[in-house]
């Protein structure tokens, strides 16, 4: 019984991707879809999603809510580096793999932290070790390069812990 | 030219053009890992800003074209992941450019 909801939380999400797919309001599609959408999140015990019933609560969506908004910002950010880094007639280049540390309990959370640092400006992820991080950076940071790096990843991880527990 | 018209000419616009710089990266950047930076952040955005000026442009495609954006995201950095830690795991595709490499350490710990 413990499962019911992320069973639910994945067939609803399951539903939303085949109504978005077949786009039509027919009643044999629907059917069909609620059925092999329930299923599918069975047979897998709704690991897809886990149970999204805990995001439900007003702080957690705004959180999230803020999350995407930040990671966005980043991304554009990482965009225009990358942009003007690639048309100099000499790239500017000073690469390196820095290790810090990642102490998130939920590994769906550190997927989401693992993703997020590549798509942002100058770092892609390499590695995940227990509870480090291994980080390539393109360019790397002045001064301190482990407290740079930690810094960076604690803005991902801080607000991830905000909405994961 | 309606509002919603020129927005999507400059969404897909400036799409191709973050689509090119990533092409570009990956062709002038020097060594794999480098590569990778172009390879993912900017088809990333490109893919995003394309076909979000293509549903603007054919509205009733809008929620497949976001579906897509959803899976590139999703996607596209866990694809970047598995080619880096191949990449480092291999001595003869490891660049030699690296002015620290804590994972090199820490596998010699390991073993």
């Amino acid at each position: 019984m413990k499962r019911v909801p992320a069973v639910f939380s994945t067939s609803v999400i399951l539903l939303g991707i085949w109504l978005s797919l077949t786009l039509s309001t027919d009643v044999q599609e629907i059917v069909l879809g609620v059925v092999v959408s329930v299923l599918v999140a069975v047979a897998t015990h709704g690991a897809l999603t886990g149970n999204l019933f805990r995001l439900l609560k007003p702080r957690k969506l705004i959180a999230a809510i803020g999350y995407v908004l930040y990671l966005l910002g980043q991304m554009v950010k990482a965009n225009i580096d990358v942009f003007f880094r690639i048309f100099r007639p000499v790239i500017p280049l000073k690469p390196g793999i820095v290790k810090v540390n990642l102490r998130l309990k939920s590994e769906r959370a550190k997927v989401i932290v693992a993703n997020s640092i590549t798509l942002t400006p100058g770092t892609i992820t390499i590695d995940i070790v227990g509870d480090h991080i291994f980080v390539h950076w393109i360019f790397l940071p002045d001064g301190d390069v482990h407290a740079e790096t930690q810094s960076m990843v604690d803005g991902f991880a801080g607000r991830l812990e905000k909405i994961f527990e | 030219m309606s509002v919603t018209s020129i927005i999507a000419h400059v969404l897909t616009g400036l799409g191709a053009l973050v689509l090119f710089a990533s092409g570009l990266g990956v062709f002038r950047l020097p060594d794999v890992f480098n590569k990778m930076h172009a390879g993912t952040k900017a088809t990333t955005l490109g893919s995003i800003l394309f076909l979000t000026g293509l549903g603007l442009f054919e509205p009733s495609w809008m929620p497949k074209l976001l579906l897509v954006v959803v899976f590139i995201v999703l996607t596209n950095p866990v694809s970047s992941h598995a080619l880096a830690r191949a990449a480092h795991n291999e001595p003869a595709e490891k660049p030699d450019n690296l002015i620290i490499d804590d994972l090199e350490e820490s596998k010699g710990e390991n073993q």
